[in-house]
């Protein structure tokens, strides 16, 4: 049976609770591998694409894209031994709830193709802009 | 002191193990080997302590039997955040008073 031989006083607790914190940071900014950024951008932009599908269509067609997004990130996740992880960057989280609205505003204006092109393509560039805050948070692959 | 330090996770590298576990949920052992600076054997004893005590599972998932996946157990979560909630406490106790308000 394991015994704490000194309880630890407030500085090495505090450096304990430091030390969590580098350690989740080094698992949750584990970098990803470059060309992901750019094929999840066309992805999340299909998906926002898919408001000019027919109506009937629509539906099964968002599903497919979706599960294709999933499908890529869950595999690269465990290709790189971390697959369920978020990542730190602020910058790129509030991207992607930024392109997840750009895609959500282009199915409520599915009548209009202009504005879901450029909701499509606003959504795609959100995510990008949150990528390149991501690789810098990262680095890149060793 | 409510919470209490957990003698199995308080050594520094089972801590880290297991806040890289928390943060990934399933994480291969060659990522905390690298984040860890452990040689192999030394990595696999801290890991076994945890296993053994039921707060880590290890499993080999798929067709590629060669990688090794680690997560929490519930058991090891609930000792997990009583760990660091006991830790919490050490350093909220020590109240640094501001000198202008000392008599």
């Amino acid at each position: 049976m394991e015994n704490i031989e000194r309880v630890p006083d407030s500085t090495a607790a505090r450096e304990a609770l430091a030390s969590i914190d580098v350690a989740q940071r080094a698992v949750r900014d584990t970098p990803w591998p470059t060309w992901l950024y750019p094929v999840n951008a066309v992805l999340l932009g299909a998906m926002a694409l898919t408001a000019l599908a027919p109506e009937d269509n629509r539906f099964p067609t968002l599903l497919a894209v979706a599960f294709a997004v999933i499908a890529v990130n869950a595999v690269t996740g465990y290709r790189m031994g971390t697959p369920w992880t978020w990542p730190t960057s602020r910058v790129f989280l509030v991207s992607v709830i930024g392109a997840g609205l750009c895609m959500a505003a282009a199915f409520a204006v599915s009548d209009h193709t202009g504005p879901v092109i450029a909701l499509a393509v606003a959504t795609a560039a959100l995510y990008l802009v949150g990528s390149v805050a991501h690789r810098r948070t990262t680095g890149r692959p060793r | 002191m409510t919470a209490e330090l957990d003698p199995i996770i308080h050594p520094t590298h089972r801590l880290r193990i297991c806040a890289m576990l928390v943060a990934g949920t399933t994480v291969e052992l060659s990522v905390i080997k690298d984040h860890l600076d452990l040689s192999p054997s030394a990595l696999s004893k801290q890991v076994a302590a945890l296993v053994d005590a039921g707060y880590v599972k290890q499993e080999r998932l798929g067709s590629d039997t060669r990688r090794v996946w680690l997560s929490m157990t519930r058991q090891g979560l609930k000792a997990y955040r009583g760990h660091v909630a006991a830790l919490q406490e050490i350093v909220n106790a020590t109240t640094v008073i501001p000198a202008d308000q000392q008599s």
